[in-house]
C-alpha cells in the first residue's frame, strides 16, 4: 500500500513537472512571437528614415549634423533590433534596443523641430506623407509593444510562481525583459507634430 | 459524403482510437509486469519466498497484488500524461504551432513567398466559409511539409515549413493548403489532438525510463535492479511507441487520401497537389522535419515528418497515382525544379465536371457544406481584390485590424458618428481612434457586401492582441454598438461573429453538445426562421410562405409549436436560439441550417441583410458556409 502511495506521488510530480515545463515553453514562444510583431514595425520605420533624410536634405543644407545624427541613430537601432530579434526578452539585448530606440526618437524629434523653420519643406508632399507614415508606424509600434509586454509579463509571473520557479531554474528559463517606452513625453509628441 | 457525415465519421474514428489505445495500454501493463517479475526473480537470489521454482509453472507467474500495483501505476502515468497533454492542446492551434517552433506570418510581410502563402490561405478560407486561420511558418525546417491544427475551426492555424515556401509554386502551395483545409473541414483536427494526447501519454514511459536509467548509480555495487528497471521501461516505452505508430498509421492514412482528393476537388487542379508531392519525392530532405516533437504529431502533417516503420502517410507514389494515374514513379526529374514549374490546368480528374453550374439551390446548402468549388476560390480572389489596398495594409497589424472593425460599426449619420466617437474616446487610446477615422473615410463608400469579408480578414490578425488589449477592444465595440440605443442586424451579426470566433482563442472551452434532437429546440427554430423570413422578405405574405416552407424542412411537426406569425423577433431571442443550436449535435445543426437556407432562398434572392444573419448563424454553429454564387453578377457573401 505504501508502495502505491509513493509511486502515485512520484507520478504526480513527474506529470506536474512536464505540464509546467510545457507551459513555460509556450509562454516563451508567445512573447517571442509578440516581439516579431514589433520587429516588423521597427523595420518599417527604419526603411522610412533614409527616405525622410533624402527629402529633408534638399531643404536643410546647413543641418548636416542633425541629419547625420539621425542616420547614425537609425543604423545603431537597426543593429540593436537585429540583436534583439535573435533573442527577444534577453535583458542585455532589450536594454540596448531601448537605448538605441531612445536615441533615434530623440534625433528624429530634433529633426522635426528644426524642420519647423523651413516652410517649403513643410509644404512638400513627400514630407507630409513620410510624416504621416512615421507617426502611424509609431502608433503600431506602441500597440505591438503593449502586446509584447503583456506576454512577457505573463511569462515572468508564471516563472516566478511556486513551484514553477524550481522548474524554471532547472531548465534555464531566464527572466525576460520588458520593452519600455523609450519616449519621454516631449519626445513622444515630437514626431507627431503637425506642420 | 457531406460535411455532417464526415464529422460523424471522425467521431466514430475517435471511438476506435480509444479502443485501440486501451488495447495498447493493457499490453504495456502486462509487459511492465513481466519485466518486474523477471527482475524480482533474477535478483531475489532465486530463492524469493513468493517465487520458488519460477519458470516451471506458468501459473506461479501471476501475482494479483503486484499486477494490481503495476497496472495502477502504469495507468496513472499514461492517462495522466494524456490528460495533461490534451488539456494543453485544447488551447488551440496556436499552441500546437508554437510548440512546434512556428512563427505567425504577418500579412504585411514583404517576403513574396510569405505573402503568397497568406493570400492563398485567405482565399481558401473565404471560399470555404471557415474563419481565416492564422498562417504560421516553421522557419527552421527545410523539408517540404505542412499541417493544420486547432480544436475547432475557430482557433485553427495552417502552418507550412520554410522549405514549402521556398520550393513550391503558387499552384502547388494552393494544393497543399487545400489539403490542409480539408482536414479542417472534415473534423480531423480534433481527432489529431486526441491522438497526440494519447501518444504522448504512452511516450512518457520511455521518458521516465531514461530518467531512471540516468539517475541510477553507475558503481558496480550499486543497485542494478534500478538500472535494469530503467532499461526495461525504455524498452517497454519503445514497444508502446511501436504500438502507437500502428494506431497513428491506422487512423491517419485513409484520411490523407481523402484530403488529397478534396484538394483536387477544391482547386480543380490536380497538378498542383500532384507536383507538390512529386517535389517532396524528388527533394533529398523530402518532408522530414527536425523538431523533436515531430514524432508525436507526425500524423498531422501533409506528408511523413519522420522516418518510421509504420507510415502515417501512404507512400508518395501511391498518393500521386491516385491523382495522376499515369505517374511513372520516377522523381529524378523533380530534383532540381524550383518554384517556376508551371502546371497546366487540366481537369483530368475533376470531381465535378468543368461545365457544371453551381446554382444556388436551397437543397444543396447543407449538402455542399464543407465543400469548396473552384468558383468559390475564384470568387474570393475577386472579392479580396476589390478591397482597397490601404485597408488591406491596415489590417496587417492588430492596431489597424481593430480599427477596421471599429470603423465598420461607425454610423453613416454625421451626428450619430460624432456621438459614437465621443463615447469611444472614453475607452480607446487616441491612436486607435485616429486609425478608425482614417479607415472610415476609405470604407464608407464601400459595397455593404464587403463588410463581412473585411471582418473575416481582420480576425486572424486580431488574435495577436494580448488578452488585456482584447478586453479593451470588446469594450470599444460594445460602446459603438450601444451608443445609438438600437441594435441593427449588422451590429448583432458582428458581435455574434466576434464572440464565436475570437472568444474561442482567448478563452478556449469545448462546446458541449447538449441537444441531441431538435424537439426541445423547436421554439428556438421558429424564432430564428421567423427572424430570417422577416429580414429577407419585404412582403408579409411572401415572408409567411418562406417561413412555412422552411418549417416544413424540420422533421418534427411544428404544428403544435408557436403560431406562425412573422414578426420582428427580438435579438435577445435570436441570440438565445443561436447559442442553443451551437450546443447541439451535428445532426441538429444540419436540420436547422437547411431550414434557414430554405427560408433565405425562398424568393431565389439573397439580400445583404439575409446573408449577414445567415453567416452569423453558420459561424456561431461552427459551420462553414461558402459564399452564395448566383448566375447574375450580383454575388452575396
Amino acid at each position: 500500500m505504501t508502495a502505491i502511495i509513493i509511486l502515485g506521488i512520484i507520478i504526480a510530480i513527474v506529470l506536474a513537472v512536464i505540464a509546467i515545463y510545457n507551459r513555460l515553453v509556450t509562454q516563451r514562444n508567445r512573447y517571442k512571437n509578440a516581439f516579431s510583431q514589433i520587429d516588423v514595425q521597427l523595420k518599417r520605420r527604419y526603411d522610412l528614415i533614409p527616405n525622410l533624410v533624402e527629402v529633408v536634405k534638399g531643404y536643410m543644407k546647413h543641418e548636416r549634423e542633425t541629419l547625420e545624427a539621425v542616420i547614425q541613430a537609425r543604423n545603431s537601432a537597426v543593429n540593436a533590433s537585429r540583436q534583439a530579434s535573435g533573442n527577444p526578452g534577453d535583458p542585455g539585448a532589450m536594454k540596448n534596443l531601448n537605448a538605441a530606440e531612445g536615441m533615434l526618437s530623440g534625433a528624429l524629434g530634433r529633426l522635426f523641430a528644426l524642420s519647423e523653420s523651413y516652410p517649403d519643406l513643410k509644404a512638400n508632399q513627400n514630407m507630409m506623407q513620410l510624416q504621416e507614415e512615421l507617426s502611424s508606424t509609431e502608433n503600431r509600434i506602441s500597440f505591438a509593444r503593449q502586446a509584447f509586454n503583456d506576454a512577457v509579463m505573463a511569462y515572468n509571473i508564471s516563472r516566478e510562481k511556486f513551484p514553477n520557479t524550481i522548474i524554471a531554474g532547472m531548465f534555464n528559463f531566464t527572466e525576460a525583459q520588458l520593452l519600455e517606452s523609450t519616449e519621454t513625453p516631449e519626445e513622444r509628441k515630437a514626431p507627431k507634430v503637425s506642420f | 459524403m457531406n460535411f455532417f457525415e464526415n464529422q460523424e465519421r471522425s467521431k466514430k474514428k475517435s471511438v476506435q482510437l480509444i479502443a485501440m489505445f486501451i488495447l495498447a495500454v493493457t499490453g504495456i501493463i502486462l509487459a511492465v509486469y513481466a519485466v518486474i517479475i523477471f527482475i524480482i526473480y533474477q535478483y531475489s537470489g532465486k530463492g524469493h519466498a513468493s517465487y520458488p521454482g519460477i519458470g516451471n509453472d506458468i501459473f506461479k507467474w501471476i501475482d494479483p497484488q503486484l499486477l494490481l500495483l503495476v497496472g495502477f501505476a502504469t495507468l496513472c502515468i499514461i492517462l495522466g500524461g494524456s490528460i495533461v497533454k490534451i488539456i494543453a492542446l485544447r488551447r488551440g492551434g496556436q499552441y500546437i504551432a508554437e510548440s512546434l517552433g512556428g512563427r505567425p506570418v504577418n500579412s504585411s510581410t514583404k517576403d513574396p513567398n510569405e505573402k503568397k502563402f497568406v493570400n492563398v490561405v485567405e482565399e481558401m478560407a473565404i471560399a470555404s466559409g471557415v474563419p481565416v486561420p492564422v498562417a504560421y511558418v516553421l522557419e527552421g525546417e527545410t523539408g517540404i511539409n505542412a499541417f493544420a491544427a486547432g480544436y475547432s475551426p475557430n482557433d485553427a492555424v495552417v502552418a507550412v515549413t520554410n522549405g514549402c515556401l521556398q520550393r513550391l509554386s503558387r499552384d502547388e502551395l494552393q494544393g497543399v493548403v487545400a489539403h490542409e483545409f480539408s482536414h479542417i473541414l472534415n473534423g480531423d483536427m480534433r481527432l489529431n489532438i486526441r491522438l497526440i494526447g494519447l501518444l504522448s501519454g504512452i511516450m512518457i514511459i520511455t521518458t521516465i525510463g531514461s530518467i531512471v536509467l540516468r539517475s541510477s548509480p553507475r558503481s558496480r555495487k550499486g543497485s542494478p535492479p534500478l538500472m535494469l528497471a530503467g532499461l526495461a521501461l525504455i524498452i517497454i516505452g519503445y514497444i508502446g511507441v511501436f504500438i502507437s505508430r500502428m494506431i497513428q498509421s491506422a487512423v491517419s492514412r485513409q484520411r490523407e487520401y481523402l484530403a488529397d482528393a478534396s484538394s483536387v476537388q477544391f482547386t480543380r487542379n490536380p497538378s498542383g497537389i500532384a507536383n507538390a508531392l512529386k517535389k517532396i519525392g524528388g527533394f533529398s530532405r523530402g518532408s522530414i522535419l527536425k523538431t523533436s516533437l515531430a514524432s508525436e504529431a507526425s500524423h498531422m502533417f501533409f506528408s511523413s515528418a519522420i522516418k518510421t516503420l509504420f507510415a502515417t502517410h501512404p507512400p508518395l507514389v501511391k498518393r500521386i497515382r491516385r491523382i495522376e494515374p499515369s505517374f511513372s514513379g520516377n522523381f529524378a526529374e523533380f530534383q532540381k525544379i524550383k518554384a517556376e514549374f508551371k502546371p497546366k490546368k487540366a481537369a483530368t480528374m475533376g470531381f465535378s465536371g468543368p461545365g457544371e453550374q453551381i446554382a444556388i439551390n436551397a437543397d444543396n446548402i447543407a449538402g455542399q457544406m464543407g465543400m469548396v468549388l473552384p468558383e468559390h476560390v475564384q470568387f474570393s480572389t475577386t472579392l479580396l481584390g476589390s478591397i482597397p489596398p490601404e485597408v488591406r495594409k491596415e489590417m496587417s497589424d492588430p492596431l489597424g485590424a481593430s480599427a477596421v472593425v471599429l470603423a465598420l460599426l461607425l454610423n453613416e449619420d454625421k451626428v450619430e458618428k460624432k456621438h459614437q466617437i465621443k463615447n469611444l474616446e472614453q475607452i480607446a487610446a487616441g491612436e486607435i481612434i485616429r486609425h478608425t477615422l482614417l479607415i472610415d473615410k476609405v470604407i464608407s463608400g464601400l459595397d455593404s457586401n464587403l463588410k463581412l469579408p473585411l471582418l473575416d480578414l481582420a480576425l486572424p490578425t486580431l488574435r495577436q492582441m494580448s488578452p488585456a488589449q482584447f478586453a479593451q477592444f470588446k469594450q470599444a465595440i460594445t460602446s459603438l454598438v450601444e451608443s445609438d440605443g438600437k441594435l441593427s442586424l449588422f451590429e448583432f451579426s458582428l458581435q455574434q461573429i466576434i464572440a464565436s470566433r475570437l472568444e474561442a482563442s482567448y478563452h478556449p472551452a469545448a462546446k458541449k453538445q447538449i441537444y441531441k434532437s431538435i424537439e426541445p429546440l423547436i421554439d428556438d427554430a421558429a424564432n430564428l426562421i421567423a427572424k430570417l423570413a422577416f429580414v429577407g422578405h419585404a412582403d408579409k405574405t411572401v415572408a409567411q410562405k418562406a417561413y412555412d416552407a422552411a418549417m416544413k424542412r424540420i422533421p418534427v411537426s411544428a404544428a403544435g409549436s408557436k403560431p406562425a406569425v412573422i414578426s420582428d423577433i427580438s435579438f435577445d431571442k435570436v441570440g438565445r436560439a443561436i447559442s442553443h443550436f451551437a450546443a447541439s449535435k451535428p445532426g441538429v445543426k444540419q436540420v436547422i441550417i437547411d431550414a434557414c437556407a430554405h427560408c433565405v432562398l425562398f424568393d431565389r434572392t439573397v439580400s445583404t441583410a439575409e446573408a449577414e444573419l445567415l453567416r452569423a448563424i453558420a459561424f456561431s454553429l461552427d459551420l462553414p458556409l461558402a459564399p452564395f454564387l448566383t448566375d447574375t453578377d450580383s454575388v452575396s457573401y
